[in-house]
């Protein structure tokens, strides 16, 4: 037993993995944020305008088409290397899932909801605020989630322009054939996605719990 | 230009050949599923974690098991098809009204005539998007797992990147795209010939 936990500590201390741990969460954090603020305005918008709403959601569809390794690769032309085309990337490729979710969410609320809402004098922007968007948040939430899955597996993909990262240390295990730094990083990658996935279920789970539609 | 032609061949091959056996084994074991509560639930928890995990994770971590080359890389597919499609299959045939399984049931029909002529006609929308989705993983995998020498587009996008030569990036990754367009328009074309309505 003592073997197998000297080894991991050795890969552990010579490629750094506390520092490319701290590299990868921020990666994924900073592209997290942009996507949910990015992807929460859009879906507002194209769950409010049919006719732009659509042909966002349409172009967006066709991204989520790209492999997302090529997506990645066309970006190094326009951006070069290193994190900038990861979180790029990134944004584009989670953003369908959230924009779509909310969209959806929005227009699906029970028509007698929002005919409540305009018996009590709300306006357009109260019934959006107070209706609308808590009765859509367990949709969204499961569009974040999708979105989170996403992030973290073009983050590690990241790994191969350059972006550094767990992906890097990835990399490097398979180029050099080194089994022990491929089990280690490779696993480490696999704890940290689920855990944040589980996170992410967590969270919708609590929203549709809280918020869900119930009838 | 042969060699790119070669490459588009291997990589079809590989995507592709992945593609269909986790399609075969997807819709198989989701009907397995519908046979036993037990094992639609655990098959639902294991895919749901399991689609967490990086693709590129799964590429490196097939190496110490499996060695490098194609096999591995198919494999790789496989894994990383699978889920879309069990769990979109579970939920596509257990997805029709249980009172049309009921009916089916009263007037005679066996489990396998409601399998296949209610719940299979019925769920296919959703198993289809679970395919479609697949097919975008399988070509997407196939390009990475050649970090683990499958050959096929991947080499050609890898030669680029190494070389830092942008058309030689793009001349591995626009054949890819068109295939993965491609492939999705043949299974909408299937989809809509299947589905019932």
């Amino acid at each position: 037993m003592n073997l197998p936990v000297t080894a991991i500590h050795h890969v552990w201390i010579l490629h750094q993995m506390t520092d490319q741990t701290l590299v990868h969460l921020t990666l994924f954090f900073t592209a997290l944020l942009i996507v949910v603020i990015l992807g929460l305005s859009l879906g507002i918008f194209s769950g409010i305008s049919h006719r732009w709403g659509g042909i966002l959601i349409q172009s967006l569809n066709i991204i989520e088409m790209i492999p997302d390794i090529a997506l990645l690769l066309l970006l190094i032309p326009i951006t070069g290397i290193g994190a900038v085309p990861t979180i790029t990337a990134a944004v584009l490729y989670s953003l369908l899932p959230i924009v779509r979710n909310t969209s959806i969410g929005l227009l699906s609320v029970r028509p007698e909801l929002i005919e409540n809402g305009t018996a009590l004098g709300m306006t357009e922007r109260e019934i959006l605020m107070r209706i609308r968007l808590p009765l859509a948040l367990p949709l969204i939430a499961c569009g974040m989630r999708t979105a989170v899955v996403y992030t973290m597996g073009i983050v590690t993909l990241g790994g191969i322009i350059g972006a550094r990262g767990l992906g890097a240390v990835l990399q490097a295990g398979i180029t050099r054939n080194n089994m022990t730094v491929i089990l280690v990083a490779g696993i480490w990658i696999g704890i940290l996605a689920v855990l944040m996935d589980l996170i992410a279920a967590g969270g919708e789970r609590i929203l549709s719990l809280k918020y869900g539609d119930r009838s | 230009m042969t060699s790119l032609l070669t490459a588009i061949g291997q990589h079809i091959i590989l995507a592709y050949g992945g593609f269909l056996i986790s399609a075969v084994l997807g819709i198989g074991s989701g009907v397995i599923a519908l046979k036993s509560r037990w094992i639609k639930v655990s098959l639902i928890m294991s895919t749901s974690l399991l689609q967490a995990i990086p693709a590129f994770t799964i590429v490196a971590l097939i190496v110490p098991f499996l060695g490098i080359g194609f096999l591995p890389a198919l494999v790789v597919i496989v894994v990383a098809t699978l889920l879309p499609v069990v769990r979109n299959t579970i939920i596509g045939l257990s997805s029709p009204d249980p009172i049309l399984i009921e009916v089916a049931d009263s007037i005679g029909m066996t489990w396998n005539n409601i399998l296949i002529r209610v719940r299979f006609p019925l769920g296919i929308r959703p198993i289809f998007s679970g395919l479609r989705l697949s097919s975008i993983v399988a070509n997407a995998v196939a390009v990475i797992t050649v970090f683990i020498g499958s050959g096929g587009l991947g080499s050609i996008v890898l030669e680029g990147l190494v070389r830092f030569h942008t058309p030689g990036i793009l001349a591995g990754v626009i054949p890819a795209i068109g295939i993965a367009l491609f492939a999705d328009v043949m299974l909408r074309y299937a989809e809509n010939r299947l589905a019932p309505l």
